[in-house]
């Protein structure tokens, strides 16, 4: 594969959220190093094209070419409210998004401690380690479930909504932290927002949906 | 009667052995019953255990065939877990609501068939077990469903834990929270089928949903969880066995009783702690 060529390709595709019809013959292609910001309003069909792009919804026709570097993308969903009494520190978080075969009966394992203390290191919030995930904040959860989806260390990064529930504070922040990924690990990311404002001066290309749309190129 | 007494006799033993194969079985699959929010499924699960047996009478009556009423339970049991799963994908109702009217539905079959059957007696038995009525062959279920637990929750713990959490990061991870789902419905579905004879009914849910209920009072780590609810699984039973033998009380409401003790003291503790903390 050339530097040049896309790392995730959708051809023609025709998406349906429940019975209804979101994106009709929609085209793109994802290059390496870019930061794709795709915005639009409510209903759209941003999630459910990031959901495509991932692998969990499959289009009604048309389809997506994942390269080699691709195949495993890395993936934050929409802020889920998550149950705040679910006995789970931010590094057992981590250790069950591992891909690893390893049995797990809680805690870390041994063979992917180094792993796990790295991501939380890379990020910033290794004081986090031992914290269970009821007791982050808004922002700190939202660094924690980024530190997971890099487990594997993706070269595509997919995020949906992720400054949705955060304060102005912690979306700058976790801005901050989505550009420093993009230029210092050279990862190319996916962002998807409503929010114009968080990704003006963040993704290097835009893409805007409209109701139902047509077609993209 | 001195407690080292009590393992001269046959049924003791296997009332101990028995207890700690279902105490720890139970309590690990009580984690997840607990995390799921599926208490009532367990208890509706149990309740709907009666039709099965009532069944089983019928069959055997019709056709004259003497097949181990357990069987007839699990099977039963576990259609009724796929249905109960199968409704709540298919249908707009909540899973509760959908538990709530298997459990009652099923309880009314199963005493409508029972009392057409003439079994009235039968009905105490089956809603408050008898520990004691345990032979090898029913050590042998407890000991197959305690290794198939523990199977898979040695290999599918870590995705059960993040469908659990989260579905949809879950399915991003290529794991199937359903078919996960069903898996683990017909485990706790099996399990009320081998457990129903020790404790009935009524007290088997309690064996459950208790000690992973008071280990996640007491915990704030998931490791801990396991732990804690483990050691209550295993702890409880031959205290409850202990307890019922030396002062003559009924073993199974025994048994429910060291899990509400426990339960109590490690609410104590979880209310405890932050005022030690203030003090030091």
């Amino acid at each position: 594969m050339t530097t040049d060529s896309p790392l995730l390709e959708s051809h023609s595709l025709t998406l349906r959220h429940g019975t209804r019809q979101v994106l009709t013959a929609f085209s793109c292609a994802i290059h390496r190093g870019e930061l794709l910001g795709i915005s639009g309003p409510n209903g759209c069909g941003k999630t459910t094209l990031l959901k495509a792009l991932v692998g969990i919804h499959r289009p009604v026709c048309g389809s997506i070419v994942r390269h080699r570097l691709a195949r495993k993308p890395g993936y934050v969903p929409q802020h889920a409210p998550i149950d705040r009494s679910f006995p789970l520190t931010a590094s057992e978080f981590l250790a069950i998004n591992c891909h690893s075969r390893i049995p797990w009966i809680g805690g870390i394992p041994r063979k992917l401690r180094h792993g796990i203390c790295g991501k939380l290191d890379c990020l910033g919030i290794s004081h986090l380690a031992a914290r269970p995930l009821g007791k982050l904040s808004g922002g700190e959860l939202q660094r924690v479930r980024i530190a997971a989806s890099l487990l594997d260390d993706p070269a595509l990064l997919l995020l949906d909504e992720p400054s949705n529930h955060l304060d102005p504070a912690a979306a700058a922040s976790l801005k901050q932290l989505l550009l420093h990924l993009h230029q210092e690990h050279s990862l190319t990311l996916i962002v998807v927002s409503h929010d114009e404002s968080f990704l003006d001066g963040l993704s290097t290309r835009r893409l805007t949906l409209d109701a139902p749309l047509l077609a993209v190129a | 009667m001195h407690f080292i007494e009590l393992f001269r006799y046959d049924f003791i033993r296997y009332a101990l052995v028995s207890g700690l194969l279902l105490g720890p079985t139970c309590a690990l699959l009580g984690v997840f019953v607990n995390l799921r929010g599926m208490a009532f499924f367990s208890d509706a699960l149990a309740h709907s255990a009666l039709t099965g047996v009532a069944l089983g009478f019928m069959i055997d009556a019709w056709t004259g065939w003497k097949i181990d009423p357990t069987i007839y339970v699990l099977i039963f049991s576990c259609l009724i877990a796929l249905g109960m799963g199968w409704l709540s994908q298919r249908t707009p109702l909540s899973r509760d609501t959908i538990t709530a009217f298997t459990f009652t539905g099923s309880v009314a079959l199963g005493v409508i068939l029972i009392s057409l059957l003439g079994k009235h007696r039968m009905l105490e038995g089956l809603l408050f077990g008898s520990i004691y009525a345990n032979g090898p062959a029913d050590i042998v279920h407890q000991a197959i469903l305690a290794a198939a637990v523990l199977v898979f929750f040695l290999t599918q713990l870590r995705p059960l834990t993040l469908a659990t959490l989260d579905p949809e990061l879950a399915r991003s991870r290529d794991i199937r929270p359903a078919l996960l789902h069903y898996a683990f419905s017909l485990l706790v579905a099996a399990t009320v089928a081998v457990g129903l004879k020790m404790l009935g009914a009524l007290l088997l849910s309690a064996l459950i949903v208790m000690p992973a209920a008071a280990a996640r009072i007491a915990s704030s780590s998931f490791r801990n969880l396991i732990l804690v609810a483990l050691l209550l699984g295993i702890a409880a039973p031959p205290v409850g066995i202990a307890a019922s033998a030396t002062l003559n009380l009924p073993t199974g409401p025994c048994i429910v009783l060291v899990h509400v003790a426990a339960l109590a003291v490690c609410q104590l503790i979880h209310l405890i702690r932050p005022l030690r903390s203030l003090t030091t």
